[in-house]
């Protein structure tokens, strides 16, 4: 099926280094998938984004597979990180697999409580608009005063804070 | 079956009701309006939502609900849209009531309109329409499946599509046989008159063409019922759904408006109601009619009547005589004949008479006259 369309949440190729860079940047996915390899072996620090960026590497490899399960491992790793379940998402979508995507980008949007409610919110806004454009296919002069359903209330964030899941 | 010549009786009531119409007077009162537009915002928000084009999609429909607060289908559209926001689209198009399944066959209707003819019916017009009048140029055709009032004109070249309108027609379909069967008729019809919706009660909205239902070949046939008229649409509406008159056929009000502003429709325009269209290019029509003329024979008695009105006599030379003065040949649809003639005669300067016929074939592939009708008038 056609790509759907769903973009890719950009690595943060910053913390890559400068040679992994270029390697991608070149197509050199292969070398690229090594040199990463080689600095999630050594490095000390927190490796979420060379896991992130390697998984990437896969996809652009078409390792279709390996991509999905490194991202499969970071969501299990990182579940608070929304980034792995939108591109999972997106290979899913790209296979057809369209419940699987939606549940995943769902998913990413509830790592993170404001935009949990936000979303949440949103939707509300929306079933409570079609529920009414709805009665005013049955009825389109019934007034406007008496509203055939009654408003929803919307979550409130309480914490200014992007909080973690 | 018998071969019947239908009394004075008939000529005198369409002379009455011909008295009585001044479809040019309408002209004066047109008032600017855009039937396209309505449905044109329809087929456009569902290009727009067949796409997943949700916002451009809202904002065609607030347009839309803005300058046409009754439209249903245009609140239903909308409902679809924030519905497929929401993502629970799923739950909207599993709503069955009886009122929005009637909503989704009009969009479908007009949806499918609007493809079939920006492609395959394009430069193509209905088998059953071989000769039109060319004195009356313009005729009505229903295309009941598509739910579709065309109409026609002849312009000396061919017929050509002035206009189209969605309709609505009986609750139980088409068909009709008996009083109160909610169906409306198949067959070939006159308009018989004007009733400006003032006086007439409110559900007929901005009018009313009346029709001669039953024709001679209706009541020949025994089928009951009358009041079949085109109309506009009641009050809390811009549309009903498909099925969902007595009988008649109905326009919304700015299309009514429209086609009896428009167009000078005259008593004795025709009206073809057909259940089973099939659209054909220009060259078969003119080949069929061709055939039909040199298949027909015409060596029937005719009662010939004076004219009784004298300025209904008009200069008629280019019809006399020429392929047996026949004005108009149209298949007639549904059952009981197969194609309907008309022809003029003029038997002397002071007496004029219109002969329709109807016709079927035989086991021989032979054309007969099964009736015939004469009347004593000329529509100009």
């Amino acid at each position: 099926m056609a790509t759907m369309g769903l973009s890719v949440l950009a690595p943060a190729v910053a913390d890559v280094n400068h040679s992994i860079k270029s390697l991608i940047e070149t197509g050199n996915y292969l070398e690229a998938i090594n040199a990463l390899n080689a600095e999630i072996a050594s490095s000390p620090n927190d490796k979420f984004e060379l896991y992130f960026v390697r998984a990437r590497v896969y996809d652009l490899n078409d390792q279709s597979e390996k991509a999905k399960t490194a991202y499969q491992d970071l969501i299990t790793q990182y579940p608070g990180r929304p980034e792995a379940y939108n591109n999972l998402a997106r290979l899913h979508s790209r296979e057809g697999n369209l419940d699987q995507a939606t549940a995943l980008l769902r998913a990413g949007i509830y790592t993170q409580v404001s935009y949990r409610i936000l979303f949440d919110n949103l939707t509300e806004i929306y079933t409570e608009q079609a529920a009414r454009a709805l009665q005013s296919a049955l009825s389109p002069d019934a007034p406007d005063a008496s509203p055939a359903l009654p408003i929803s209330t919307l979550r409130e964030i309480i914490s200014p804070r992007i909080g973690q899941k | 079956m018998t071969l019947r010549s239908f009394s004075k009786q008939t000529a005198i009531t369409f002379l009455s009701v011909l008295t009585g119409l001044g479809f040019l007077h309408l002209k004066a009162q047109a008032s600017p309006v855009d039937p396209e537009k309505y449905e044109q915002a329809i087929v456009t928000a569902t290009r727009l939502i067949s796409v997943g084009a949700w916002e451009n999609a809202l904002s065609t429909l607030n347009t839309l609900t803005d300058e046409f607060p009754q439209s249903r289908v245009g609140h239903l559209l909308k409902a679809d849209v924030f519905a497929a926001l929401a993502g629970t689209g799923a739950q909207n198009s599993q709503l069955k009531s009886v009122e929005i399944e009637s909503l989704r066959q009009q969009i479908k209707l007009r949806w499918r309109n609007h493809q079939e003819f920006s492609d395959k019916n394009k430069g193509l017009v209905p088998d059953k329409l071989i000769k039109v009048s060319s004195q009356r140029s313009l005729i009505l055709y229903v295309d009941l499946p598509a739910a579709r009032l065309y109409i026609f004109r002849n312009n000396g070249q061919g017929l050509v599509s002035e206009a189209d309108y969605y309709v609505t027609i009986g609750k139980k379909g088409f068909g009709k046989e008996r009083e109160g069967d909610l169906k409306t008729p198949v067959g070939i019809y006159s308009i018989s008159g004007y009733k400006p919706g003032s006086t007439l009660h409110e559900r007929y909205g901005h009018g009313a063409l009346t029709l001669d239902y039953p024709n001679p070949l209706d009541q020949h046939l025994e089928r009951t019922g009358y009041g079949i008229w085109i109309h506009g649409t009641e009050p809390g509406w811009i549309n009903r759904g498909p099925f969902a008159s007595d009988g008649c056929i109905t326009l919304s009000n700015n299309d009514f408006k429209d086609l009896v502003t428009r167009f000078d429709l005259q008593s004795g325009t025709r009206v073809v109601i057909d259940d089973q269209p099939i659209w054909k290019p220009v060259n078969w029509i003119e080949a069929t009619g061709h055939s039909l003329v040199s298949e027909l024979s015409f060596d029937h008695p005719i009662t010939a009547s004076p004219v009784k009105e004298e300025s209904f006599v008009n200069s008629v030379h280019d019809e006399k005589s020429v392929d047996h003065g026949l004005t108009e040949i149209l298949l007639y649809p549904g059952s009981g004949a197969e194609l309907v003639t008309q022809r003029l005669l003029l038997s002397d300067m002071q007496r004029k008479t219109t002969v329709t016929e109807y016709w079927t074939r035989n086991d021989d592939e032979i054309w007969q006259l099964t009736h015939r009708m004469e009347s004593d008038f000329f529509v100009k």
